[in-house]
């Protein structure tokens, strides 16, 4: 524990520090009122203003109980990111990693795997977090970015409003309303990573209330150099294709129903092991994935206080590769309503309904029994907003139910406080329980790891257990956010997480056998024999310096400290959950509108060594310039990892490594 | 383990309530009593930022007395109120911004029949005009007398680029749109930033239908 005391004084700094500047702007703002925070604000935010003051039911994000971010339009288009995981390296407490150029792995508060597996993701209310693993495939949500409205994220447990695998986080990515997409977009760039990227879009209306946009989008990816120094086998491509239509029928009933398709290919290498020299071999393979979602979602309006939404999804993928294909399809179907029950009472429930059915290919290195399997998940939530007193203090209970396949009911609890004395502070507090379901690899696989030479060599296969339980979290949140005036806003936020059954690789009794070749053979049998306590805090303050200057920052600290239970015979585990995830994090932003209708922004960010994935600290340093040459035509161009030729940013044990490089990117986007 | 776990918490607990109860202390009064509109309160901070987006000719960008202020004029029935009180101490181009009043023609003496406003040099001298909704019925004429003299003409009514105004601000589902005519723009000699066209909402270039 000795060593957190220095990552504790840098806290306290960066806390004094970020304060001081808070009571110099203090001093300036002091009685300043509502109308001189519109005079702060540029086009782009006066546009986004409501102009009659939002419901009451909708909470506005200063108030609200948890770490929230939002990175909106504007930061992911200055952020010069050709996607989402680039661009969540911005969110302030979110750890982003590429392993290769089409994996990252994205985390929250810690627990960075190959696979993470405690982040909830959804691209508008739609999980893409697949049931093999319970993590993401980032590249194959490869959406336009000029699409996207907003990408909301919550650091810490969600799982009382969003379900299982919200036990870190929720990253909820929202795209626009086709009102707001109307007209042509397209857009072309390349460079020295990002080989090609285009993409178009049209948006029309189709009635006075109904408006739609169809969109393409192709890009292809170079290969990175890996980490032993030979080229990689990464470089990747995909197509997508997609439209929505919203209908606003009346005020108060909106319907949309919107569809996508894609196909990506992506070189990977993947070790072949035997039991006679070389023992392994590594061979290149192309994987190949193509897929389609729909959803079509109605929101009606009974009255000021009160709503329902609801929302059906259905979603197919396919994946053929060497290793393994699987085929999966997934219908969902969730109803929620809002409504209150006298003055202090707002409530929120829903119900929820979700299939989803796979098939997998199976091959000697990797297969899952049984082959195929219909994972059946209902669920049930009530949330209670009381308020204690009017604008001031509000106490939020609420509860997930949920029945999955595996493990039966769950229940994940929470209690949340926000105290808003007044406009400008905000102090809360939560209790929460969350839990990660276990995921289809860890109860059905039997996966080749490793073959270690020798006389006799060892052979080691990692297998599913029935036993596996879910994880389990009890995670306390403290935060305070501070808005001296419109120009300026700090977050801060703590947590003190306790886990619970996390997963554990057990290593079986080796066994002699004597064919083909005589050899050990190793069982690696996962299980739950491991508990964790995790803490840490992120700070993190924007300042609009002058209307065409802004400045962002954030720091993060975690500390993860995992120990296995007695009886486990786990080697592997500790060093993955304690020592793959940054302890310190550091980041700089600086959005600047030069003259003559030019934006100069750059970035700045420091990401701690990860001792058990063998990666030192790094630093990444972004520019890009922009210039808007017409109103219809901008200019973009991208500088990622000026700092160094190359560095890698974690090594994984699955997939291949390569590593990140200066990157040079240009592209111009046409409006009309 | 546990003990240090306690001891962590607590530490947390300190640096976050620590400033918290600091920071409380002098910030409890929130001011408010201000009588316009939220609805206005937006439309001014439309019109401050439309300033910063256009460019005037020589003569009332750089005039050659340096005090002389960026003067916003608001013709009609004032819906604005106190919405422009904070401008006071905010400069655009480092020269303060000011709002004047004028009457409306309704108000203004009648029997004149070829409707010019008392006012009108005064109005002239506008950087901005903001045309209320009180004087639909003089748009034509308002925009004739002052369209040789770069204004920039800005009201919140329909048809008012029809009628040869050059930003009319929109509203539709609770936000606030704008929409430019360039075609006035250029007769009344103001250049328009890129910004401005890119975030309009509609951009027209041409002459208003006779």
């Amino acid at each position: 524990m000795i060593g957190t005391r220095r990552e504790t004084s840098v806290f306290i700094l960066a806390l004094v520090i970020a304060f001081a500047f808070d009571a110099e702007l203090f001093a300036l703002q002091q009685g300043a009122d509502e109308s001189a925070d519109f005079f702060e604000m540029s086009l782009e935010e006066l546009m986004n203003v409501e102009i009659a003051v939002a419901s009451k039911t909708k909470e506005k994000l200063f108030e609200t109980p948890a770490a929230v971010y939002v990175l909106t339009a504007e930061d992911i288009r200055r952020s010069g990111a050709t996607n989402i995981p680039d661009a969540l390296r911005a969110v302030p407490g979110v750890e982003v990693v590429r392993i290769n150029s089409y994996t990252y792995s994205v985390t929250i508060r810690g627990f960075m795997e190959d696979y993470a597996n405690k982040l909830l993701v959804m691209i508008d209310g739609r999980s893409i977090y697949t049931p093999v693993y319970s993590g993401i495939w980032w590249n194959i949500h490869d959406l336009m970015l000029e699409h996207i409205e907003r990408i909301e994220v919550v650091r810490g447990p969600g799982g009382t409003l969003w379900g299982a695998n919200a036990v870190n986080g929720v990253i909820n990515i929202i795209t626009k309303k086709t009102s707001d997409t109307q007209g042509t977009l397209i857009t072309a760039g390349g460079g020295t990573e990002e080989r090609g990227i285009g993409a178009a879009h049209y948006g029309g209306k189709l009635g006075e209330n109904t408006h739609y946009r169809i969109y393409s989008k192709y890009s292809n990816h170079d290969d990175g150099p890996a980490i032993d120094g030979t080229e990689g086998a990464d470089e990747w491509d995909i197509f997508r294709t997609g439209m929505r239509i919203d209908w606003d029928r009346t005020e108060k009933d909106k319907l949309s129903l919107q569809g996508n398709i894609f196909k990506t290919q992506f070189g990977d290498i993947f070790p072949i092991f035997s039991l006679t020299p070389p023992y392994v071999q590594n061979i290149a393979d192309k994987t190949s994935i193509k897929g389609t979602d729909i959803l079509s979602c109605w929101e009606h309006t009974f009255s000021e206080t009160s709503d329902m939404a609801l929302q059906i999804y259905y979603d197919q993928t396919e994946r053929i590769g060497a290793l393994f294909g699987e085929k999966r399809d997934t219908f969902d179907i969730d109803f929620q309503h809002r409504f209150g029950l006298g003055n202090r009472h707002e409530l929120i429930w829903g119900l929820g309904y979700c299939l989803s059915t796979d098939n997998f290919s199976n091959s000697t290195a990797f297969s899952m029994t049984p082959s195929s399997r219909n994972l059946n998940l209902y669920s049930g939530f009530v949330q209670d907003q009381i308020s204690l007193i009017r604008d001031k203090l509000k106490l939020t209970l609420g509860v997930k139910l949920e029945h999955n396949e595996y493990t039966g009911l769950e229940y994940q609890p929470s209690a949340r406080i926000a105290w808003t004395p007044n406009t400008r502070n905000t102090v809360w507090a939560a209790v929460s329980r969350a839990v990660r379901t276990p995921s289809r690899y860890e109860r059905d696989v039997r996966n080749e790891w490793a073959v270690y030479p020798g006389t006799p060599p060892t052979y080691m296969v990692a297998f599913g257990s029935n036993d596996v339980d879910s994880e389990e979290l009890l995670s306390f949140e403290l935060g305070y956010r501070f808005k001296p005036s419109s120009r300026f806003l700090l977050d801060v936020a703590a947590y003190a997480n306790t886990y619970h059954n996390l997963r554990s690789s057990e290593g079986g009794i080796p066994q002699f056998q004597p064919t083909p070749v005589p050899h050990m053979f190793l069982p690696v049998t996962f299980d739950n024999k491991f508990d964790a306590e995790a803490y840490g805090a992120e700070v993190s303050a924007t300042w609009k310096v002058t209307y065409n200057w802004k400045l962002s920052g954030s720091y993060n600290l975690q500390k993860t400290f995992a120990h296995k239970v007695r009886s486990s015979t786990d080697f592997l585990t500790e060093d993955i959950y304690e020592g793959k995830s940054p302890r310190n994090q550091f980041y700089f932003r600086s959005c600047f509108d030069l003259p003559g209708n030019k934006e100069l922004d750059m970035s700045l960010k420091y990401v701690d060594s990860l001792p058990g994935a063998g990666v030192r600290s790094y630093m990444r340093f972004d520019v890009r310039f922009a210039w808007h040459i017409n109103e219809n035509t901008e200019l973009n161009l991208v500088a990622q990892n000026l700092l160094d030729n190359k560095h890698a940013e974690y090594t994984s044990w699955i997939c291949q490594n390569t590593e990140a490089e200066r990157a040079f990117f240009a592209n111009l986007i046409w409006r009309h | 383990m546990a003990g240090a776990k306690k001891t962590t918490i607590r530490v947390y607990s300190l640096i976050l309530f620590g400033p918290v109860l600091l920071s409380l202390a002098p910030v409890c009064y929130a001011q408010n009593g201000q009588d316009s509109t939220r609805e206005y309160k937006i439309k001014a901070a439309f019109l401050y930022n439309f300033i910063q987006f256009v460019d005037w000719p020589k003569e009332k960008e750089e005039p050659d007395d340096h005090n002389e202020p960026i003067t916003i004029g608001i013709l009609g029935r004032d819906p604005f109120q106190d919405a422009f009180e904070s401008l006071k101490d905010k400069s655009i181009k480092g020269r303060m911004v000011v709002t004047k009043r004028f009457k409306s023609h309704t108000e203004s003496d009648r029997n004149d029949d070829n409707r010019i406003h008392p006012d009108i040099e005064a109005i002239r001298k506008c950087h901005l005009l903001f045309v209320c909704a009180s004087e639909k019925e003089y748009v034509g004429n308002i925009i004739n007398s002052v369209k040789a003299h770069s204004v920039l003409t800005v009201a919140d009514m329909e048809g008012f680029l029809q009628a040869g105004g050059i930003i009319n601000l929109t509203m539709e589902k609770n936000k606030f749109y704008f929409e430019i005519n360039v075609a006035n723009a250029k007769r009344a000699n103001l250049e328009m930033r890129s910004k401005l066209l890119r975030l309009a909402r509609k951009v027209v270039d041409r002459d208003p239908i006779e």
